[in-house]
């Protein structure tokens, strides 16, 4: 306030006195940006803290997946099927301490039962390497190499550490790989749901009246009918023979059709309110125009909200489009993604007896969680008054 | 009051032609029209249909006219019962639906109830005891619970059932019941197998409750009215649950409106999983079949009752409220 | 001190070293710390100071209903209980509140009974989703032994009492439907219904406009007059006080720095802190550009001054107030005290 505050009321209270008081106090402590004060509420929550990291490491490990996956994705180990994980070990048959490595896999047919059965060679030993030579692949369709982060021989057989799966992949590298999809498919999803959200939500706001009330109809009607069900008919009616890419936005826009609805609402809420404060009528006043009041004082005013919103609603997404592949209703091999993936495990007999295809669902459920405590506490640490729900 | 069951049941009319437009949609989405479907289904099991049936076919569903009068013509026919006909079970498709929808349904509001049974009395708990250790477990569980994807719950559950507990494949039914007729026993028998899943479909509705039971009545025990109801001498237990538990849960059971659909949502792929004979198998067989009648009916009938569902608990909650009673505030 | 019946007084309630604390994790806050005033039968004690000095803490401590995290940790409460005896004769008996379970049967039926409370947000004090008569009813049947029947008519009586129209219909009215003057009329109706020895009125008015802030006050002066009512008003307006106040106390960070009859207060105001406090109020025929505005702040709460609280605001500041060392309470004249080193002599 650039005038100083002289009381004009008669009976200026002891609680108005004191108030003033307090605003100078307040207005000298504060040194911290609005920017470090988030972050140091931020790294004070435990929980959204490993959430964020645990997000960072998945990201990065789809940013990198040829490099970080020993083996094509495709790559089939004929005669492996179902391999189970393989054992890596420290201490060979002798027990001296080793440096990681694995012993050779051999098949077996059990006489009697006919069953299949894998066995460990335990003569020979192959050292787990760094930087091992293997698959060719072309690093972001750029670089071409076969370097891996890590491998073994390929005399050795597979080096499955999750696994391989009902055609003898390496179920480990398709995780890999199956998370650019995954991965990405919630932050195309939030950002077709922010832009719909935004446009919407600010017309609704901006404009009020019969556009209000159509939006709003629109946002009711979406809300109503149960999600699910409605995704899978949309799905469904995909043409079969569109490419995976196609169908991976048209997936995209499905999950996004009713993702925008909340943010869109608040967006509104956020507007109608913003709309009646002092400074948007000062601007105003001032001769700004609409789109710059909006651009400098509304936006940012909702900026953090924004972002926590769509950084909590980004699960959701993953969640649909693992729901949808699973069931074979959105992506379908050769794409690969967690729900393609997952399609293995659709049968529990299988499951019952090859539980490592269940791993997509753990990396899912890692997502997921790792989502909700990171936008929890990103929501707890921007807006620390705001209802814990 | 009554102006607010009027303006209600209005506004919902609107959805619910919403819906009618969507699932038709849904049956015109795919390439073809659906009696080239039907025919040539009919044609690969080695049935044949003359021109003369096709004709009359076309005739019932407008399928010579333009798509609007194909809406209406479908959805009046789908009004007075006939929902046209499930290529795949070569049946009309209101003799498929009918148990299914209802099982599901039942699934589904017994979840609700069992959604708000523990979630309120454990939210309540939690708020009066804040800061203990018992209200910090729960938040933490109520925390991790509520991102848990339901049909992944399923899938594993599934797994460590029939891996350390020989539990069946799932269903909602004994072998002895499956196919035998509704009676008591039986009803009996769905009830014991409907446990698990109503657990599973619940877990992140009930986990996500808790935490609005939990901050709504914070912020109402912190409200003056508390503090006057304690002044006036009540005991701690009479203050707490006559006033701010009972302001408290009003925004609680209002989320009904959107719990119904979410739940409803859950069930369709949950039951998937686990196998249970309600509408979700049945809804994916038809959409991976292309049986667009029998999507589009189980789309339209599971929205539409949902919609009531939620229109019913409104006008309950409505009459439990005195500012809407009374019209006051919103 | 004596604050005896000897000298004149007739006194209902009587505190004593009162000190509450609440306990958080960022440290304790000394809400109330070493409090002493007496409250006369069917008199008016005001209470003033800044906001957040302890006040209601202390209003809430007379209640005995301080709820964890804070605690009572010394001090007496001294209710002053008239009984009748069979002879007709009264008779008084003295309890210490604090020493009763702030739960027990005891403490709840004078909570409500003989003392009772209004608030400052008379809408918010009431329940959003019960009807006032339900809450007026509700406090006599706990308080005395009547049937429903018996408790809608007092309560409609009470209604009437506090000049609402159409108090029979009112009675089934809730909050939302009332104006806020309306509501803080039920509120004293309700505080008022069971005819209590002791009403604490915690900033009753503030949330009121001018003319119906003083119906207010002239309602409870009406009542006070009627039921020979103690009031204990707390209130940041200096006005109010001298409307309605035979005593007023002066309250700084949890301390009381002084208790006087309100023309002493006003005419010959002794603590530094009180004369500031004054010099702040404007007045009509008030010739200087800009209030006296009292210079610093607010201590933090968790980080109390040593020695008198005030002494790094204050102007008459001697070497010994900030010095570690218990400040006087004196007497300066009869009736009035100041907690002041200045008057270390005597005055
Ligand atoms: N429940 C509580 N928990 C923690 N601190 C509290 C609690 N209640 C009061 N306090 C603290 O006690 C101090 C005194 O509070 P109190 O409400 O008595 O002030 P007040 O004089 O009534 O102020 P006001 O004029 O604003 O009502 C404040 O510093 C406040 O933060
Ligand atoms: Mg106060």
């Amino acid at each position: 306030m650039a005038e100083p505050n002289i009381p004009q009321v008669q009976d200026q209270t002891l609680a108005e006195i004191g108030a003033d008081l307090e605003d100078q106090v307040s207005s000298s402590v504060q040194l911290l940006t609005h920017g470090q004060l988030v972050l140091a509420r931020f790294k004070k929550n435990r929980l959204a803290v490993i959430g964020g990291v645990i997000l960072a490491i998945l990201y990065l490990l789809a940013i990198l997946c040829e490099f970080v996956s020993p083996y094509d994705p495709d790559r089939r180990f004929q005669g492996f099927v179902y391999l189970p994980p393989t054992t890596v070990h420290i201490r060979d048959a002798e027990g001296r301490w080793r440096a990681p490595f694995i012993y050779p896999i051999k098949r077996m047919t059990d006489p009697k039962t006919f069953e299949r059965k894998y066995v460990e060679d335990t003569s020979v030993r192959y050292p787990i390497k760094l930087l091992q030579k293997g698959d060719e692949y072309e690093l972001w369709g750029l670089i071409p190499t076969n370097v891996h982060l890590f491998g073994v021989d390929d005399a050795a057989g597979p080096l499955a550490i999750m696994g391989l799966e009902s055609m003898g992949r390496d179920l480990f590298s398709r995780i890999l790989y199956g998370s650019r999809i995954s991965l990405s498919i919630g932050l195309a999803g939030v950002f077709f749901s922010l832009i719909i959200g935004l446009v919407l939500g600010g017309l609704s706001g901006l404009y009020g009246g019969a556009v209000d009330n159509i939006v709003q109809r629109v946002i009711e009607f979406i809300r109503s009918i149960p999600t699910i069900p409605l995704w899978m008919g949309l799905a469904a009616a995909l043409p079969p023979n569109w490419p995976q890419l196609r169908v991976y936005f048209a997936i995209t826009i499905i999950l996004s059709f009713v993702g925008w609805t909340t943010l869109a609402r608040v967006i509104r809420g956020k507007f109608l309110s913003l709309r009646e404060e002092d400074y948007v009528l000062a601007a105003t006043q001032a001769g700004a125009s609409r789109w710059f009041i909006i651009w400098e004082h509304l936006v940012p005013s909702f900026m953090s909200y924004i972002l926590v919103h769509l950084t909590l609603s980004i699960p959701g997404m993953i969640m649909g489009e693992t729901g949808l592949s699973f069931l074979g209703l959105g992506l379908a091999p050769p794409a690969i993604s967690w729900g393609v993936l997952l399609k293995d495990a659709q049968k529990i007999q299988e499951v019952a007896i090859h539980p490592w295809i269940l791993w997509p669902s753990i990396f899912v459920l890692v997502t997921v969680l790792s989502f909700n405590f990171f936008g929890d506490g990103l929501r707890d640490a921007s807006d620390p008054y705001s209802q814990r729900l | 009051m009554r102006g607010y069951i009027l303006r209600r049941v209005l506004q919902s009319i609107p959805i619910l032609i919403g819906i009618s437009i969507v699932a038709f949609l849904i049956i015109q989405l795919p390439p073809g029209d659906y009696l080239t479907v039907y025919a040539s289904n009919l044609r690969s099991q080695g049935e044949f249909i003359g021109d003369e049936e096709l004709e009359a076919l076309k005739a019932q569903y407008a399928l010579d006219k333009p798509v609007y009068m194909q809406y209406i013509r479908w959805i009046t026919n789908f009004l007075q019962g006939n929902m046209g006909q499930s290529f795949y079970w070569n049946k009309p498709v209101s003799s498929l639906i009918g148990e299914r929808i209802a099982l599901s349904m039942v699934v589904s509001i017994l979840t609700l109830i069992v959604t708000y049974g523990i979630a309120i009395p454990v939210g309540i708990y939690s708020s009066i005891k804040q800061y203990t250790w018992s209200d910090h477990v729960i938040t933490l569980i109520a925390f991790i619970g509520v991102g848990l994807p339901s049909f992944l719950v399923a899938l594993i559950v599934m797994y460590l059932g029939v891996k350390y507990f020989n539990l069946g494949a799932g269903g909602l039914f004994s072998a002895d019941y499956l196919d035998a007729p509704w009676s008591f026993a039986r009803v009996i028998d769905m009830l014991k197998h409907m446990w698990l899943p109503v657990i599973v479909i619940g877990i992140s509705g009930t986990a996500g409750t808790i935490r609005v039971m939990r901050a709504t009545t914070l912020d109402e025990l912190s409200k003056p009215y508390v503090e006057a109801a304690r002044a006036r001498g009540l005991s701690e237990l009479k203050a707490v649950l006559k006033y701010p538990v009972r302001v408290a849960l009003n925004p609680i059971l209002s989320t009904i409106g959107w719990m119904l659909p979410t739940i409803v949502s859950g069930e369709t792929l949950v039951s998937l999983v686990l196998g249970l004979p309600t509408t979700g198998p049945l809804l994916y067989r038809a959409l991976i079949t292309q049986d667009m009648f029998l999507a589009a009916s189980f789309i339209l009938i599971l929205s539409s009752l949902t919609v009531l569902g939620t229109l019913i608990s409104d006008i309950l909650l409505a009459w439990m409220d005195p500012r809407i009673r009374f019209g006051g505030a919103e | 001190m004596s604050n005896e019946n000897t000298n004149g007084h007739n006194m209902l309630v009587q505190v004593k070293n009162l000190k509450t604390h609440f306990f958080l994790t960022e440290g304790i806050v000394r809400a109330v710390d070493g409090v002493n005033f007496y409250i006369d039968r069917g008199r008016t004690l005001g209470v003033v100071g800044e906001s957040g000095c302890g006040k209601s803490v202390t209003a809430r401590s007379i209640m005995n209903m301080i709820r964890p995290p804070g605690r009572n940790v010394a001090g007496q409460v001294i209710y002053h209980r008239q009984k009748k005896e069979a002879q007709g004769s009264t008779v008084t008996e003295e309890i210490d509140l604090l020493t009763l379970e702030p739960m027990s049967a005891e403490m709840r039926s004078i909570r409500g009974g003989e003392f009772s409370m209004i608030f400052q947000e008379p809408r918010a004090s009431l329940s959003p989703l019960h009807t006032i008569g339900t809450q007026i009813m509700e406090g006599l049947k706990l308080h005395m032994d009547i049937d429903d029947e018996e408790a809608r008519q007092r309560a409609i009586e009470q209604l009437q009492r506090v000049n609402i129209p159409k108090a029979e219909e009112r009675i089934d009215a809730y909050a939302h439907q009332l104006s806020g003057g309306m509501c803080q009329r039920a509120m004293i109706a309700l505080a008022l219904a069971c005819q209590p020895a002791l009403l604490i009125a915690d900033e009753p008015t503030t949330s009121l406009d001018v003319t119906t802030e003083a119906q207010i006050l002239n309602l409870m002066r009406e009542l006070q007059d009627t039921f020979h009512t103690s009031i204990m008003y707390i209130t940041h307006n200096m006005a109010v006080i001298a409307e309605i106040a035979q005593r007023v106390l002066v309250m700084y960070m949890g301390k009381d720095v002084e208790l006087a009859p309100v023309d002493a207060l006003f005419y010959d105001p002794r603590h530094p802190y009180t004369r500031a406090l004054l010099r702040s109020i404007p007045r009509i025929d008030d010739e200087r550009e800009m209030l006296a505005v009292m210079r610093g702040n607010v201590p933090d709460p968790y980080a109390l001054p040593t020695g008198c609280p005030f002494h790094p605001r204050c102007e008459s500041r001697l070497r010994v107030c900030s010095q570690p060392v218990e400040v006087p309470y004196v007497e300066v004249s009869p009736g009035h005290f100041v907690r002041c080193h200045l008057y270390a002599g005597g005055g």
